[in-house]
């Protein structure tokens, strides 16, 4: 345990620390807030205001930069007399798609999602439903085929149910379209 | 205070067998609904609403507020098991709710957050009963002044909820505070950040962000754990729940909390405009600088949600005062118990405890009666809701998701909020990736509207001098009461920092 | 599994075939409500659904589609299937999004049906600033106004909300210049606010501004209706004061363009028996809200008319310019 620890402090080079992670965000933190004043330029004005409508919004972007600055100044900081033992020292999250499986998975989950948004009107509530909830389910590790279809297809019809017989709530349905024709025979 | 007819209101609502009935549906429903991530209790409310047309008023009084408390306990259910606050109120819950649940005590943080709602709930009712009066003299004083400086009272936990770095968690609030401006100003009804997007002109909804950050974000990050093997896609919950109420060590440590809590949020319930999700985090900040390990809080203990779940319920009686006394709803659920009153041919106002007394008395005993029929219904299921977390995370994480994701859809039938929620699951998901704390986006979302609406109708009411704000004590108070929360976090801050780096340094030892 | 899905997808699609060729309507109706599950359109549309289902003795269900204001919702009325298995509610909002930049959708996209619900506005001041300074009738409040423009400051709930272009409506008729403040939660807080004196006086409607008129906080000067509420009997309408002006919110049915001209038909005259319908009117008379039936061509003529008036008074608020 001992020497694990040691390793996990004394290890990782400079740029794999949390205060260079903090330093790179810091940077991507100020060009958002960048565009977002040059984006609050475009609100319209109103006469005879009191305070204006872009103002709010103003004050609130001045706010997460001072912070951002700060934040990007302690990093630097930290960066420039690092201290092994110093907790902004350890080894920081990695957004590194092709050497960390993790994420990788993590993206494709998101991007599986983006997707789902994309399909929800056409197939349906249910059917995309069903198609996230059997692939993630696959990814991480069922391979029961059976238990697999069945728990997607269940936990999304059963909510459907739910929601559109008791508590009215309209949901597509897409291709399944007759499902809803035949629910409301009953 | 006329006691006969105080007692008698309440042998007459406890000993009709429709109320009861009613109340206890109401309850079940509640509870329910609560537990499904964006249905809130308002939707359970006006859902059930159509139905107490035929009825008397105090059953149907009763259904209604059965539905109220019992969603205000079910929004726990989700927070704890799957990291989903069902309900804005819930919000602060998951802070230490999931973690106990992570750790295996899903069950006990259920009996926890149902005992606290209760104890939570009564403390309202009882506030309600012997000082409405009081309460709405004081709600009465508060104009736009004191709104804002209530507002910024309520931020002023921010600091309390950063964790570790400050900076972090202040960029975290002043994006939400952007966030919150996304739509039409509140004045002049100017777009702001819509870009050309129909769906933006309204604003972001609130359930879709609030389900993206926390529970679409755990599921990315779960998948991230387990295939890197972090985490056993087998792993499940194996607590064993010998009983449904808290044992009594447990109760003892929380009691102070329940109290402090149901105290919090029946006074800010009690002020209109001001609800159960910012009562929340006050009460969990206030528990929070008071208590003797501030370091230990977040990382799941029952004080964390025994602190946040009695002052969500307590603000179910708070909420009541303005709405009976001075006919204003103090949120979104009780604007429409407004409704129902009215259709009953009851208006609630100045008037009503001039000419309505008995009815306002019934209304005490009834609210009384929701939360004896909440506990009952939390009781029945503090067993079932446990189950959940009893099945394998490679099934939990994908049922979780596509439940969450019509969630946010169900709030609007909008499909452009399921893709704001994927959104800030991904940004959820990047935050918690690089440490920025998730808690101050939610209490700036609930406050930046609040804050910048009273501020610029002060503004505006007293020609854009600020100054003119000396003139409100109470204002002035809050503020004052403000920047001694900030200065006080600050030092509690560093105690927890160094506390936490002693323990690190003594860790080799081991 | 797999093979009882088919039969049943397939017995589905059978069905809902049958279904299609047969006489309007022999489905479930959509009601389309812009705005949430709880309020006062939505309470208005759930009675009005139950006594039509009477008429035409299908099952109506109220989809509450809400965001961006009502945009959402009134877009989707017009974008839907024009088979008339969907209606909709439209409401005053409709007038102010195209103005406003926020929908290029007017009337225009829409075939009325009929007007159900109108509810006027009444002007509502603080009764201790009315007796201050001698205001005991709409004459003598206007006299004020004219004599310190600017100065009076009145609420009308949310901003670009009916109760807050209201004032920019009273401007305009009266003459005169008000300050209007707006307070986004809607009605409750501005008339407490209003009785508070941190405003002078709400442009909300009579209902919403009851319980402290009747308390004596607040006095209620006159009602933009052609005839009096019933709940205030004793108070006047502005137009028996000297001083013509009507201004209400509005609540109709709606279908999207081209729907069948025998379905129009059909469904005008469901409508139309609807609003007679006993439970309907007693539910509304529940409510607080005033039925104020018109028939399609008529509701047509209505909204052709606050498609001129409703952006002449948001000028005047300052929510668009000319």
């Amino acid at each position: 345990m001992n020497r694990e620890r040691k390793c996990l402090l004394l290890e990782p080079k400079k740029t794999q620390t949390k205060a260079f992670s903090n330093m790179i965000v810091s940077i991507l933190l100020l060009v958002f807030e960048v565009w977002a004043w040059i984006q609050s330029n475009s609100i319209k004005t109103a006469k005879n205001a009191a305070v204006q409508p872009s103002t709010f919004p103003r004050i609130m972007i001045l706010g997460m930069g001072i912070f951002t600055v700060i934040l990007l100044v302690q990093s630097v900081i930290k960066l420039a007399g690092m201290k092994a033992d110093d907790p902004l020292a350890a080894k920081a999250e990695s957004l590194n798609f092709i050497k960390n499986k993790g994420v990788l998975a993590a993206l494709f989950v998101i991007a599986l999602c983006a997707l789902y948004v994309y399909q929800f009107k056409n197939l349906g509530y249910v059917v995309v439903s069903f198609l996230l909830c059997a692939i993630i389910m696959w990814l991480i590790g069922l391979r029961k085929p059976v238990k697999l279809i069945l728990i997607s297809l269940l936990v999304p019809l059963g909510m459907w149910l739910v929601f559109y017989k008791f508590l009215t709530v309209n949901i597509p349905m897409g291709i399944l379209q007759p499902l809803r024709d035949l629910v409301d025979m009953i | 205070m006329d006691w006969n007819l105080l007692f008698s209101s309440y042998s007459n609502v406890f000993l009709d067998p429709t109320t009861l009935l009613m109340t206890l549906l109401g309850a079940a429903g509640g509870v329910l609904l609560g537990a499904i991530p964006g249905m809130t209790a308002t939707m359970g409310v006006a859902l059930l609403i159509p139905f107490s047309f035929g009825m008397d008023l105090i059953p149907s009084i009763g259904l209604l507020l059965g539905i109220y408390c019992g969603g205000m306990y079910g929004g726990s259910i989700s927070a704890i098991l799957i990291h989903a606050p069902g309900t804005p109120s819930a919000a602060a819950t998951l802070l230490d709710g999931y973690p106990m649940a992570q750790k295996g005590e899903a069950g006990r943080a259920l009996s926890v957050a149902m005992f606290s709602s209760f104890c939570g709930g009564v403390i309202g009712a009882l506030i309600m009963t012997f000082l409405s009066p009081l309460v709405a003299k004081v709600a009465m004083k508060f104009t736009s002044a004191e709104m804002l400086m209530l507002a910024v009272f309520g931020l002023s936990v921010i600091i309390s909820i950063s964790g570790k770095s400050i900076a972090k968690g202040l960029i975290s609030a002043f994006f939400g505070m952007l966030l919150c401006t996304i739509g039409l100003d509140p004045t002049y009804s100017k777009q702001r950040f819509t870009f050309s997007v129909t769906s933006l002109k309204g604003g972001l909804s609130f359930i879709p962000v609030l389900i993206g950050l926390f529970a679409v974000a755990e599921v990315i990050a779960g998948v991230e754990r387990i295939i890197d093997g972090r985490e056993s896609a087998q792993a499940k919950s194996n607590e064993k729940i010998t009983r449904v109420l808290p044992d009594g060590k447990t109760i003892r440590t929380i009691i102070p909390n329940i109290f402090t809590g149901g105290i919090i949020g029946t006074f800010i319930g009690a002020i209109p405009g001001a609800g159960g999700d910012i009562a929340v985090f006050v009460s969990y900040a206030f528990n929070k600088g008071t208590s003797k390990h501030p370091e230990k809080w977040g990382t799941g203990i029952p004080n964390g949600v025994a602190a946040t779940e009695s002052a969500n319920n307590g603000c179910s009686g708070g909420a009541m005062i303005p709405l009976l006394s001075l006919g204003v709803p103090g949120d979104s659920v009780t604007a429409i118990l407004l409704g129902a009153f009215i259709m009953k041919g009851i208006q609630p106002g100045p008037m009503m405890y001039v000419s309505e007394l008995p009815t306002v008395y019934k209304v005490f005993a009834a609210l009384m009666l929701a939360n004896l029929a909440m506990l009952l219904v939390g009781c029945a299921g503090v067993r079932i809701f446990a189950k959940i977390v009893s099945l394998e995370k490679r099934m939990l994480y994908p049922i979780i998701l596509v439940v969450s994701l019509l969630g946010a859809f169900s709030i609007n039938k909008n499909v452009f909020d399921i893709g704001v929620c994927v959104f800030f699951g991904v940004i959820g998901w990047l935050m918690n990736k690089y440490e920025f704390p998730l808690s101050p986006i939610l209490l700036a979302l609930i406050l930046g509207p609040m804050c910048e609406q009273n501020f610029v109708r002060f503004m505006d009411l007293n020609q854009g001098n600020f100054s003119a704000i000396l003139n409100y004590p109470i204002a002035i108070g809050f503020f004052v009461v403000a920047i001694g929360v900030v200065i006080f976090s600050l030092i509690n801050q560093k105690k927890i920092n160094d506390r936490e780096a002693a323990n690190l340094g003594s860790f080799p030892q081991e | 599994m797999k093979k009882f899905v088919t039969i049943l997808l397939s017995l589905a699609l059978v069905c809902s075939m049958a279904v299609a060729f047969a006489d309007y309507p022999d489905k479930g109706i959509t009601a389309i409500n812009p705005w949430g599950a709880g309020g006062g359109t939505d309470n208005c549309l759930r009675a009005f659904c139950a006594a039509l289902e009477k008429q035409l003795g299908v099952t109506i269900t109220v989809d509450n589609q809400t965001g961006a204001s009502g945009v959402i919702g009134h877009e989707a009325i017009a974008d839907a299937n024009a088979d008339g298995y969907t209606i909709g509610m439209i409401t005053w909002e409709l007038a102010s999004y195209k103005p406003q930049d926020m929908s290029d959708y007017t009337y225009e996209n829409y075939t009325p049906l009929c007007r159900v619900n109108t509810d006027a506005a009444a002007i509502t001041v603080n009764a201790a600033w009315a007796k201050d300074n001698n205001v005991t009738d709409l004459a003598s409040f206007i006299a004020y106004c004219k004599d310190h423009p600017g100065e009076v400051t009145m609420g009308g709930s949310a901003a670009g909300s009916v109760w807050h272009v209201a004032g920019g409506y009273l401007m305009n008729e009266a003459g005169i210049e008000i300050k209007m403040i707006t307070y986004s939660d809607g009605a409750a807080p501005a008339v407490k606010a209003a009785a508070q004196n941190e405003i002078t006086g709400v442009t909300v409607s009579a209902a919403e501004a009851r319980s402290f008129v009747e308390s004596g906080d607040l006095l209620m000067l006159g009602i933009m209706d052609s005839v009096r509420n019933p709940i205030f009997p004793d108070v006047p309408t502005c137009a028996e004061q000297g001083f013509e002006c009507y201004y209400a919110t509005q609540r109709g049915m709606a279908l999207p363009l081209d729907v069948d001209a025998a379905i129009v038909e059909k469904l005008e005259a469901a409508c139309a028996a609807a609003i007679e319908d006993a439970d309907f009117v007693e539910a509304m008379a529940n409510l607080g809200q005033k039925i104020d039936f018109l028939n399609g061509a008529d509701y047509g003529a209505y909204l052709a008319q606050a498609a001129v008036d409703v952006p002449a008074a948001m000028v005047t608020v300052g929510l668009i310019e000319e």
